[in-house]
């Protein structure tokens, strides 16, 4: 696999990144003796970790769990997702399909890990949350209680900002509790999480409708955020469609299913679309009662954006999909739907989204029968309201933003999520929202809008031909039966179970040499860093350190804070034991050492660890300051090792 | 005593003149019996009491110490120490009941690679003509010896 | 052997009301903060066995015993200690001997019967040893600490010599085995039943073969040893006796002579001879029979004694250091000359801490063990 190109305006959500930390100060940090030995210069991410378009940390959230240690898994996660439950039952999971795993076999089910730890919290009773304290006395409006409003709310609430959630509807949870059916995404799992945020001081108000943007700025709100959506089914446009009564967008029909009515819509069903929400209609109308349901898409199953696991549920549970096949016209008689008329379609050249451009086949039109039409083509923001209040619009009726501030054209007013980009996913959202709160939280403190070029991702180059890994098969989550799930909206997808968890997430490979779990400096007494201004007074602390940094013995290097040089930083040397846990398997020890002593080796339970050879090795300790975890030091030599080598010939 | 009696022999080795010398003879297809333990030390000061002891207590039949010659120590003092210490467990050996032949201090510099090879075959003859060490000590527990 | 809870049962930790007068007064705890026997007990009672079996702050302390004579509800917190370092053996948890647990190995090595040990090069021309008789003297690990702890100035052998010579004096021809072993004492200690054992098993035995009734120590972790530990888990059908108890008894039967010293002196309580049996007066009914002869107690003696620092040969640290100098410093603080010891080990650990680089004026002493002190003392 050739290196992939760089993702430099990605969001890593939290400024739990120290790189990020130490750009925002200016800092840099240089040894002038051994410059590569301060592992923190140069972060690379994971491929999982760059697919995700929230930057959910993967690695170590994998590697905490490894550990047992779900608490702290599940806070790894919470840094950037603040929606754990639900993304780990809805989300399209790009990073799975980025996973290195999969190019031997396949990836890891981090999907299902993450839904893991989310139960797991909901099962032992979470933590309880504290709000946040109100550190700024700015107040910012949020419009629209979905992922990404919910997401930016946490952030900014997070930062200390006052912030008002409006919804419409007598529920927050916008799509995800109004689009998704319950089978899917249990409603208590949903409110869990809204809860949590909540907690933390934001205020929610429901049955709320906002109309004028300059109302809330009037109200004292300095910044707003519409994340409203897009609940507003498109148009088929074909001949019949406002004639007869039976056609129904999907929206609406999901909507009432989600608030609990059970009235079945008809009995033979045709669902237009290939999308989540065209099988999800699908699904819940077989649930309803209704005998036979159709999906009608245009394009091959090879394209339909609905997630693969979903589609094989539908056609488990009975859903007939006919595939290349588009709506030409409705055919009704005495104003009510009985058919619809379709056409053959062949797939033509890749359009700009990619997938291949479908053709109608002349003269192969064809008649499905059907009492009921639901459409499920795509959706649209409900944004007539905001037509007068000064800000532009696309021609799709999205809001017009900045791609990388998410600022509309009015100033102080920010947009994102499906309102912005059209219906798409919840990770995506999230994303759109942690983009917001940091482009709001710097409008408001008057920053520039834009943040600096972030460095530039490098990923290893990974082929199968230099590494191969143990083979381990993938965990599949547990379902209910099919027999079980007619006239129910019982969750089918079930949980793992502990070890299951601990198993799975045993495969993941630690691509990327950092994990960037912060834990060497959160937990390692003695690797402690602390960076002091020029007065030598002020310590500037980066997330997590220790207190009793000046405590520490210095090593000469050189700091340099904002073009200054300071003397005062100390930075411990690295003298950590000799750990396995420590040690990442990165091979940046293997790399660097003269002697060839060094091998990264694979343990049987999958982890990679550096194996030093202690007949080859000088003793130089090149390798322990390259080590980022501090794992390697000059084992050699001592005591304890040499007692351990007699051990060993003894046996 | 039974004649294919292979004696598990251990040997400290002070890694500036005697390592060089272990390696030499290791290159110039020097004859060693197969179970010669080598351990690579900073300096033959480093040998303890400790070590030696230990050895002896995990069943070696015979320890030898190769430290560098007294004024060559790369660290001044190094062979200096050992020779205080090898003599301290000469005398402790004794008082413990077993030969003090079955321990032994070679001091050599980092050429002599041929006179380490005759050294160490020596040894190897005076313990074969020993026997097995009469030190049987049980490990102390199983759960430690598994981990 | 003893599980954890039996050892809570036997102990009766379970009565612990947490004063933590136990930590208030360990002379761990005083220097090392992160070590106090309060939370220990606690976490044997509330946490899961693995979290105390595997806590490092059990092989730190130096079972003086200081907690158990303060503790309100009498818990014996030495015992408990002692059964959980076994269990955590088991577990295979291991204790950070000093000196490289060089005297450890010493003592495993000694468990082969088959050794013919060459120990009895101390005895001098005008000592009368036998090798079999009614009253026996143990001489422990004397010679081995001799050679060991040569370079501290420490020189433990003598303390047999007098020994043999205060027995000499009083007319007893002491029987000496050599073939004699380590009683076990930090085999036990630092966790390994087995060694010890076996060393206690040919300790009665080779004893038996002497026809001994009555077994005499100069070192108080042996007589401790044979005293309470031995009985545990072997018969013993002779008598012990600590050499003071023995100076005592012939020193009221009007049997010994002293020529005058005009010093003035003070007494070190080892733990394992004053706290763990309760010997307090017999050593200074001893020193208080040679005449001119002026002992001086320091701030802290007797059932207050602070310990030496360290105990079988494990985890000696900083705080151990910190320990010795603060007793040194009370000792020197008393204005005496002289300061007497009855334990070999108390002797080899204050030398130690006088040599540190740290150590001034102020906590510089000569020590002498109280037999060798006495036996000068003998016209």
């Amino acid at each position: 696999m050739a290196s992939k190109k760089s993702k430099s305006s990605k969001t890593t959500g939290s400024d739990s990144s120290i790189q990020d930390f130490l750009n925002e100060k200016g800092v840099t940090i240089q040894f002038p003796e051994i410059c590569d030995s301060f592992p923190i210069q140069e972060i690379t991410m994971s491929s999982c970790r760059v697919a995700c378009p929230a930057g959910v940390n993967i690695k170590a959230y994998l590697g905490a769990i490894t550990r047992g240690d779900f608490q702290r898994a599940l806070e790894i996660v919470k840094e950037t997702n603040p929606l754990p439950g639900i993304c780990g039952r809805v989300c399209t999971h790009p990073c799975e399909s980025e996973c290195r795993r999969g190019e031997f076999e396949d990836p890891l089910a981090i999907c299902a890990l993450k839904r893991f730890i989310a139960d797991y919290e909901l099962k032992n009773g979470s933590k309880n949350i504290e709000p946040c304290k109100r550190t700024k006395k700015e107040n910012v409006a949020i419009v629209g209680s979905g992922p990404a409003g919910l997401t930016s709310a946490n952030d900014l609430v997070r930062m200390g900002y006052g912030v008002t959630i409006f919804e419409e509807l007598p529920v927050a949870g916008g799509m995800l509790i109004t689009g998704i059916p319950p089978y899917r995404l249990p409603r208590d799992i949903i409110q869990a999480e809204i809860d949590n945020i909540v907690k933390l001081g934001v205020e929610l108000k429901t049955n709320t409708k906002v109309d004028n943007i300059d109302d809330l700025f009037k109200q004292g709100y300095k910044a707003v955020f519409l994340a409203i959506g897009a609940h507003e089914g498109l148009k088929l446009k074909v001949p019949g469609e406002d004639e007869y009564e039976g056609i129904v967008d999907c929206i609406k029909f999901l909507r009432k299913v989600n608030r609990g009515e059970r009235d079945k819509p008809g009995e033979r069903i045709i669902v237009i679309g290939g999308g989540n929400s065209a099988i999800d209609s699908a699904r819940s109308a077989l649930r309803l009662g209704c005998s036979e349901v159709y999906i009608v898409y245009r394009r091959s199953r090879k394209e339909m954006p609905a997630n693969e696991d979903e589609i094989k549920e539908a056609e488990a549970e009975g859903v007939k999909i006919n595939y290349l096949a588009a709506p030409v016209r409705i055919i009704g008689k005495d104003d009510k739907v009985t058919g619809m008329e379709c056409t053959k379609m062949k797939l033509g050249e890749p359009d700009q989204s990619g997938r291949r451009r479908p053709i109608p086949i002349p003269s192969s039109e064809f008649v499905v029968e059907a009492d009921t039409i639901l459409s499920a083509i795509s959706q649209k923001p409900y944004i007539s309201c905001f037509k007068d209040c000064g800000i532009k619009i696309t021609k799709w009726d999205t809001f017009e933003v900045n791609e990388k501030t998410l600022m509309t054209s009015k100033p102080g007013v920010f947009a994102g999520g499906d309102a912005v980009t059209g219906p798409s996913t919840v990770i995506d959202a999230i994303a759109a929202g942690h983009r917001a709160a940091h482009a709001i939280d710097r409008y408001i403190c008057g920053k520039p809008l834009e943040k600096e070029k972030s460095p530039e991702i490098v990923q290893r180059e990974l082929t199968p031909d230099t590494f191969s890994p143990e083979r381990a098969t993938r965990l599949k989550a547990k379902k209910i039966p099919i027999e079980k799930r007619e006239d129910s909206f019982a969750e089918v997808e079930l949980t793992l179970n502990e070890d299951e968890a601990v198993r799975e997430a045993k495969r993941c490979l630690r691509c990327g040499p950092c994990v960037e779990c912060i834990h060497c400096i959160k937990e390692c007494e003695k690797r402690m860093f602390g960076i002091s201004t020029d007065k030598g007074k002020e310590l500037l602390m980066v997330h997590g350190l220790p207190k009793n940094i000046k405590l520490t013995e210095e090593v000469s290097a050189m700091l340099n804070v904002k073009g200054k040089v300071a003397a005062e930083v100390r930075i411990e040397p690295i003298v950590s034991e000799v750990s396995e846990e420590m040690c990442r398997g990165c091979g940046q020890c293997e790399s660097v050492c003269n002697y060839s002593a060094i091998k990264v080796e694979e343990k049987e339970d999958g982890l990679r660890i550096a194996h030093v050879d202690a007949a080859i090795c000088k003793g130089c300790g090149t390798c322990a300051s390259v080590c980022p975890t501090g794992a390697s030091h000059l084992s050699l030599f001592k005591s304890k090792d040499i007692e351990k080598e007699l051990e060993g010939f003894f046996g | 005593m039974a004649k294919n009696f292979i004696p598990k022999i251990v040997a400290f080795c002070c890694n500036w003149s005697t390592a060089p010398v272990v390696n030499k003879a290791v290159e110039s297809d020097a004859q060693f019996p197969p179970n010669i333990k080598i351990v690579k030390l900073m300096c033959g000061g480093m040998v303890t009491l400790a070590f030696i002891l230990k050895a002896f207590e995990l069943g070696a039949d015979g320890v030898f110490v190769a430290t560098c010659r007294v004024e060559d120590c790369h660290y001044v003092t190094g062979a200096r120490r050992a020779v205080d210490v090898c003599d301290n467990t000469k005398k402790l050996i004794d008082m413990l009941g077993f030969e003090p032949g079955r321990f032994k201090l070679g001091r050599f510099s980092s050429l002599e690679h041929k006179v380490f090879e005759k050294a160490i075959n020596e040894f190897i003859g005076v313990i074969k003509k020993m026997g097995p060490s009469p030190i049987k000590v049980q490990r102390r527990t199983t759960a430690s010896t598994s981990r | 052997m003893i599980s954890l809870k039996s050892a809570i049962k036997n102990s009766k930790a379970y009565l612990c009301l947490e004063c933590g007068k136990c930590t208030s007064v360990c002379p761990v705890s005083k220097f090392n903060k992160g070590f106090s026997p309060r939370v220990l007990v606690n976490r044997t009672l509330r946490y899961s066995e693995n979290d105390i079996l595997t806590n490092k702050n059990i092989w730190a302390c130096l079972t003086c015993a200081m907690c158990d004579l303060r503790c309100p509800a009498d818990i014996a917190y030495i015992d408990l200690t002692q059964a959980t370092r076994l269990e955590a053996q088991k577990l295979g948890e291991e204790a950070i001997c000093s000196h490289g647990g060089a005297a450890q190995a010493m003592m495993r090595i000694m468990t082969a019967t088959n050794l013919q040990q060459k120990r009895m090069d101390w005895v001098d021309n005008d000592l009368k040893v036998a090798e079999k008789g009614e009253v026996l003297y143990f001489v422990g690990c004397l010679p081995h600490f001799d050679i060991l702890f040569s370079d501290k100035g420490v020189h433990t052998i003598r303390n047999a010599k007098s020994s043999v010579k205060i027995l000499n004096y009083l007319g007893i021809t002491p029987a000496v085995m050599p073939q004699e072993r380590c009683c076990g004492h930090d085999l036990l200690w630092s966790g390994d039943m087995e060694n010890f054992k076996k060393l206690a098993e040919y300790n009665i035995n080779e004893i038996k073969k002497t026809g001994a009734k009555k077994v005499v120590f100069s070192c108080p972790e042996g007589y401790r040893t044979f005293k309470i530990d031995y009985p545990k888990y072997f018969d013993v059908d002779f008598e012990v006796q600590h050499i003071t108890e023995l100076l005592r008894d012939a020193i009221n039967e009007g049997k010994l002579k002293f020529r005058e010293i005009d010093k003035v002196i003070t007494f070190q309580d080892p733990c394992r001879l004053g706290r763990h049996l309760g010997i307090y007066d017999a050593p200074r009914k001893v020193l208080s029979s040679i005449q001119k002869l002026k002992l001086t107690e320091m701030q802290r003696s007797k059932k207050r004694a602070v310990c030496c620092g360290v105990s079988a040969w494990m985890n000696c640290s900083f705080y151990s250091k910190r320990i010795q100098m603060l007793r040194l410093k009370e000792a020197k603080e008393t204005g005496a000359e002289l300061f007497v010891l009855s334990c070999p080990k108390c002797e080899i650990h204050f030398n130690c801490a006088m040599k540190e680089e740290e150590a001034r004026d102020d906590i510089k002493i000569p020590t002498e063990q109280l037999v060798t002190f006495v036996a000068d003392a003998l016209t």
